[in-house]
């Protein structure tokens, strides 16, 4: 599988006054073509500044400290004089390469359908706003005609697109979220809890028209979102994230059914299911712990059951795993061995 | 209804309904003259809550589950219908504030609409105004006999101490000005359950334990934007149980929380509801939450009760079409139970004013026949109790 986003070693804090919020921590991943990669983990666990910092809307007073997002075509958006010297890396790109990349290359689903649109605009011509920006050329019959052709892929009828925001149900709004999010064939789509606040219903509708789209266009996808049961319905790959760092990644299933780290197991353990036998569940004690000083060693160490001396004091490298890695010092003991 | 008092329901309400009017505007109430329309938000529905049992309510959002909590409570006046509290029908809430207002609309701005009446209506509105106005005028009276009979005002006093509610979001649901200590005891203090400050600040310690904020005195001088998510409604549910309640209401109250710390909130209530006693409403959205909680189950659709009995045998066997759709569109978490083929269900939640003459879920159903736009089903016994509100449950789920 091509690799098509790479990251290495990413960092994201945000200082306060009360010190530096260490959001995002150390994180590296990839993202294949044509994958749909699952970021799950608590509230406050940097999933969300994760894929700001790969769209680079972090804004004061966060910053992207260290590291490097690799964008396969990134080179398309550069000026033709100097591509030779230049990586592909999208923090090296000046704002207006970036804009171009924004909504083009990598388009974002906004959490919340029900407030991410303009409620004074029709939808039509907020999702036409977008071809507008990056396609000016293009004559305005034409782009309403798209803006028609990909309301009819999502699913709503073309004759909703001069509605205004509020005619629309919760469902229609999060289906003309994704529409505008395609409308320019983008690579790459982020979609953040892009069908929690949907009833089930609708979010199982949803969630299969998101299915069929990106197996249509091919997309890669990053599904960031804090319900299990939601990746294992649409995604391949699973990567979990605690406290800003990520602490097992892998393939679904292997995670899901083998899961090596002991916050991994825990999470899915915690997890109701209405299918199965009614499993006595476990809570994990204690609480996430506070990213402007996050404890030594281990950042879960403090709630982890199968703690041992090395968490307290150590930071865990990662650990290959069958087809990922884990971040947890269980894992070294048993390669010695 | 003759019972012995030791199995009388704590909470049995009966056929009971709330409807909303839908307001129009001045303009559109002058000059167009239209049918006064109602929302439908809980539609002739019938609980029945043992002491000690958890009876959970789910559906979608907007179809009346908050609102049963409200009317249950008490703090929702309900349209029809009875509510049994220990068997003694607690009518509705008394206040001043209420009357003045009722006072206010039937003496004021009921005989403004009347005068302007005579120059842009016809006689006969007129006459129907006025018929309104003298029916508002014989209500205002009733309300006034009960807020000066000191025994019903104890009553509905007394009512507010033994039915509590735990709120959705910890967030929002205590006040950010006041300490822990000050939150938990307020309730103790208002009704004044105890004669000195010392027991109170006792009772608050004790139930703090036993909400598993422990030691209880690191918590009680902190305020709430110091506690996490999960420990704020953990506050949340020992003020509702610190006054002894005989039933709460827990309305989502999990729903804003992070899934690792859902579980022991549920399981400290469960725990409470099981060693006082205390009948439980549990309402959620969420199946999976249900299942954990509760024995008995109602789905309700459109302020309608289309199915209830136990949670098990619902979520394994459904048999109203409406709860096979919401069993199949809840998302698994196991990667190998993946969805194929398409729901058991067409279209979009319809909205509670005009609704669909006969069986409320009909323009939806995959099962629908003629007659089901025709009679609107009552929930039928399938067995005991188990209840379903659908005339063709048998055929569908092929039951002789």
């Amino acid at each position: 599988m091509m690799v098509l986003l790479e990251i290495n070693n990413l960092k994201t804090y945000f200082h306060t006054r009360s010190g530096s919020v260490k959001a995002v921590d150390d994180v590296s991943f990839k993202l294949g073509k044509g994958e749909v990669l699952g970021l799950a983990g608590e509230s406050g666990c940097g999933k969300t500044t994760t894929c700001l910092s790969i769209m680079r809307m972090i804004d004061n007073p966060g910053e992207i400290l260290e590291g490097e997002i690799l964008y396969e075509n990134a080179k398309e958006v550069m000026g033709s004089s100097d591509n030779t010297e230049r990586t592909n890396n999208i923090l090296d790109l000046t704002d207006a390469e970036m804009r171009r990349i924004r909504g083009n290359h990598i388009a974002m689903i906004f959490q919340g359908a029900m407030n991410a649109m303009n409620p004074v605009h029709r939808i039509g011509d907020q999702i036409m706003e977008v071809l507008k920006i990056h396609e000016p050329e293009v004559p305005k019959e034409e782009m309403w005609q798209r803006v028609i052709d990909i309301l009819e892929v999502v699913g709503i009828d073309s004759s909703r697109a001069r509605d205004y925001p509020h005619q629309l149900s919760g469902g229609q709004k999060q289906r003309a979220l994704i529409a505008m999010a395609l409308i320019n064939n983008p690579d790459i789509v982020i979609a953040d809890e892009p069908v929690t606040a949907l009833d089930v219903i609708v979010q199982a509708q949803v969630l299969k028209a998101t299915k069929e789209l990106q197996k249509k266009f091919n997309l890669s996808m990053i599904m960031i979102t804090h319900d299990l049961s939601v990746i294992a319905e649409v995604c391949e790959t699973l990567a979990i994230m605690y406290a800003g760092k990520m602490v097992e990644y892998g393939k679904l299933r292997t995670v899901f059914k083998e899961p090596s780290h002991p916050y991994t197991q825990l999470l899915i353990e915690a997890f109701p299911s209405i299918v199965g036998p009614l499993k006595e569940l476990k809570d994990i004690g204690g609480d996430v712990p506070d990213l402007r000083n996050p404890p030594l060693g281990c950042n879960f160490h403090p709630r982890c059951p199968k703690v041992m001396d090395i968490c307290r004091t150590e930071e865990p490298p990662s650990f290959a795993t069958k087809d990922g890695f884990v971040a947890c010092w269980l894992y070294e003991v048993k390669k010695e061995k | 209804m003759k019972m012995t008092k030791s199995n009388e329901p704590v909470i049995d309400a009966i056929h009971v309904s709330k409807l909303f009017p839908v307001m129009k505007g001045i303009i559109e109430g002058l000059f167009k003259r239209s049918e006064q329309k109602y929302v439908h938000a809980v539609d002739d529905i019938s609980i029945t809550i043992q002491a000690g049992e958890t009876f959970g309510l789910v559906g979608e959002s907007g179809c009346g589950k908050s609102t049963t909590g409200m009317l249950l409570l008490q703090l929702l006046n309900r349209t029809s219908g009875t509510i049994l509290y220990k068997g003694m029908d607690v009518a509705s809430s008394f206040t001043w504030p209420g009357y003045i207002s009722l006072i206010l609309n039937v003496h004021f701005f009921m005989p403004i609409g009347y005068g302007l009446s005579y120059i842009f209506r016809s006689k006969e509105s007129r006459d129907s105004l006025k018929s309104v106005i003298n029916k508002s005028k014989e209500e205002a009276r009733i309300y006034k006999e009960n807020l000066d009979d000191k025994e019903v005002l104890d009553r509905i006093k007394n009512l507010r101490r033994e039915i509590q509610i735990i709120f959705q979001n910890p967030y929002d649901s205590l006040s950010p000005r006041f300490n822990v200590m000050d939150i938990v005891a307020e309730p103790l203090r208002l009704l004044k359950v105890y004669p000195s400050e010392a027991e109170v600040e006792q009772r608050v310690l004790k139930e703090l334990d036993s909400v598993g904020l422990v030691p209880p005195e690191d918590f009680i001088n902190r305020f709430p934007h110091e506690l996490s998510g999960g420990q704020r409604q953990r506050v949340g549910v020992a003020r509702a149980f610190t006054v002894d309640p005989e039933f709460i209401v827990a309305d989502e109250p999990v729903s804003m929380l992070d899934v690792s710390v859902r579980v022991g909130i549920l399981r400290t209530m469960n725990k409470l509801s099981k060693e006082r006693g205390t009948a439980f409403l549990f309402i959620t959205h969420d199946l999976a939450l249900a299942r954990v909680m509760c024995n008995q189950i109602a789905v309700m659709y459109l302020g309608r009760i289309v199915e209830q009995g136990p949670t098990e045998e619902i979520l394994h066997n459904p048999l109203h079409p409406y709860t096979k759709a919401l069993i199949a569109a809840v998302p698994k978490p196991d990667p190998d139970a993946h969805r194929t083929e398409d729901l058991p269900i067409v279209g979009e939640v319809p909205s509670g004013i005009d609704i669909a003459p006969g069986c409320r879920f009909n323009p939806r159903c995959i099962y629908a026949i003629e007659e089901c736009s025709q009679i609107d089903p009552q929930l039928e016994t399938v067995k005991k109790d188990y209840y379903v509100a659908c005339i063709r449950y048998k055929e569908i789920n092929k039951i002789k």
